[in-house]
């Protein structure tokens, strides 16, 4: 069986580096074969971020996932972008893991501005340090301000044309409460697909990278991607 | 072009990836990048990328994980050598594998620090380091950590967002207690071993960069300035106005690129500006 894993953007993949790691490793042990590209301009990958936007990263996708796989795994950001695939495309595999995925588009941007506006304050930074036209520093990368619009208006929905219908989907989430947009998009998905939705109490390894056992993570999707 | 796979370094495999030169380069000398405490070949904001894209048309450039970190198999154990051992591994692993005869290292901090740690403690065939933000043991260093810290904390319980995830019980309360005990703990954590006659000296010049806002910038130079002093080590300073630890700035990143650029070539061509052995430069641009 071949995964894919998308993994999260900024420094949500740093910090959530070591956890696809492990991820891969203990999918080895069950013979299963985990696969970690780069977008481009994130990763090892040559190209730099800057350059990066929501179009990039969608025929990135397309380019990686139509070389073949059984599950589709994303984290963060990547989990919203597996779904938007899924959305669009209807890939063959019909297995998907959504990792705490960004719902909202603009929380997301708000939640990225507000961590940098923390670290401009600690810093003292004047307010009108190194302002560009076409760029922002978003934690710590050059991005492209078109870029982080199109991410701002990125929204998580499932519509009567959708393709996201007929598939396996496991939600795997560390939040308990979950709000009124979000719980109305998982019971709209259930309509059209077979979901299911866990709860595990962990500590946001997108935001720091603990010292922790990904074990209890690691698990669940192990777990259901056997049973699946 | 690229390369990319495993060294071994004790039991450990190692995962690495390589820029090299491409047809016009003069493969010969090379740097290898050295990750912070928790980080991985990335750098922090892929700054260890991009830099060594950039400078692969001159140098071949190495970023590798250590052990316990990244794609790098092991546990991370920052109180053991275990990542000075894989650095030492490192640099004999690549010298040999690309006929490196002049092998830089440039690290952020831990990074920096176990690279200070290995230069100041062995005989390795260095050409020189460039040391980022590298923190050193000290109180004052790590009450400037703290309060750092603890301002961070403080600014955020004006967010509404905060308490929030207070009254749910969102805030993970352990990691809380555990990120300001950690900068407590700074001056147990880097500890550089003296030699009590003061001759544990290395012939490698070094760079030392720091951010003006880095709460360890002030203690840390100074105390690297007396230790290169007293070693007989050549070195040079410089400092970023208005970074901080990480450089969490393009622009800081991109200032970064132009020094680190213009301190390597001044080696490259055997020249350096205003040096000698025990002279202390200072570039403090501010």
């Amino acid at each position: 069986m071949k995964a894919v894993y998308f993994h999260p953007l900024f420094d949500e993949q740093k910090c959530s580096y070591r956890f696809s790691y492990c991820l891969s490793e203990a999918m080895k042990h069950q013979k299963f074969v985990l696969e970690r590209p780069d977008y481009r301009g994130t990763g090892d990958s040559s190209q730099p971020f800057c350059d990066v936007t929501l179009q990039t990263l969608r025929q990135d996708m397309d380019s990686l996932i139509s070389k073949g796989a059984d599950v589709l795994i994303g984290l963060r950001f990547g989990a919203s972008l597996v779904f938007d695939y899924v959305s669009r495309i209807q890939p063959k595999c019909n297995r998907v893991i959504l990792v705490e995925p960004v719902f909202d588009g603009h929380q997301y941007i708000e939640y990225l501005l507000r961590k940098q506006r923390l670290k401009d304050r600690l810093s003292k930074l004047p307010d009108n340090f190194y302002q560009e036209e076409t760029y922002i520093n978003l934690g710590g990368y050059k991005t492209r301000r078109r870029f982080m619009d199109q991410v701002r208006s990125f929204k998580l929905d499932v519509e009567e044309e959708t393709h996201f219908k007929g598939y396996h989907v496991l939600l795997l989430l560390t939040r308990i409460r979950l709000s009124a947009v979000e719980k109305n998009l998982i019971s709209k998905l259930k309509q059209y697909n077979q979901i299911d939705v866990t709860h595990i109490s962990f500590p946001d390894i997108w935001e720091r990278i603990p010292i922790i056992d990904y074990l209890p993570l690691i698990k669940p999707v192990i777990g259901w991607c056997h049973e699946r | 072009m690229r390369d990319s796979g495993y060294f071994k370094s004790g039991q450990e495999q190692l995962y690495y990836a390589v820029h090299l030169p491409g047809a016009h380069g003069k493969p010969g000398e090379g740097i290898i990048f050295i990750h912070a405490g928790g980080g991985n070949r990335f750098g922090p904001h892929r700054m260890f990328v991009e830099f060594a894209e950039s400078l692969s048309d001159k140098y071949v450039c190495v970023r590798f994980d250590l052990s316990g970190c990244g794609d790098s198999s092991g546990v991370c154990q920052e109180g053991t050598t275990s990542h000075q051992d894989d650095i030492i591994s490192a640099v004999h692993y690549f010298r040999q594998r690309y006929q490196l005869n002049r092998v830089y290292l440039m690290g952020i901090s831990r990074g920096a620090y176990l690279i200070y740690q290995i230069l100041t403690n062995n005989e390795m065939p260095v050409g020189g380091a460039v040391l980022l933000s590298c923190p050193v043991s000290s109180r004052k260093a790590a009450i400037g950590t703290f309060s750092m810290r603890l301002k961070g904390y403080g600014l955020k319980l004006f967010e509404i967002r905060s308490w929030k995830k207070l009254i749910i019980g969102r805030v993970n309360i352990r990691y809380v207690i555990h990120s300001l005990r950690l900068a407590l703990s700074l001056n147990r954590r880097y500890s550089p071993e003296f030699n009590p006659e003061g001759k544990n000296g290395t012939d490698c010049p070094m760079l030392f960069v720091y951010g003006q806002h880095d709460p360890i910038c002030a203690v840390s130079m100074g105390f690297y300035q007396r230790d290169c002093q007293q070693r007989g080590i050549t070195w040079k300073r410089h400092v970023i106005p208005f970074a901080n630890h990480s450089f969490f700035h393009y622009h800081w990143k991109d200032q970064l690129y132009l020094v680190l650029k213009k301190w390597l070539h001044s080696h490259r061509s055997g020249y350096v500006e205003n040096s000698g052995k025990g002279v202390v430069n200072a570039i403090i641009s501010e």
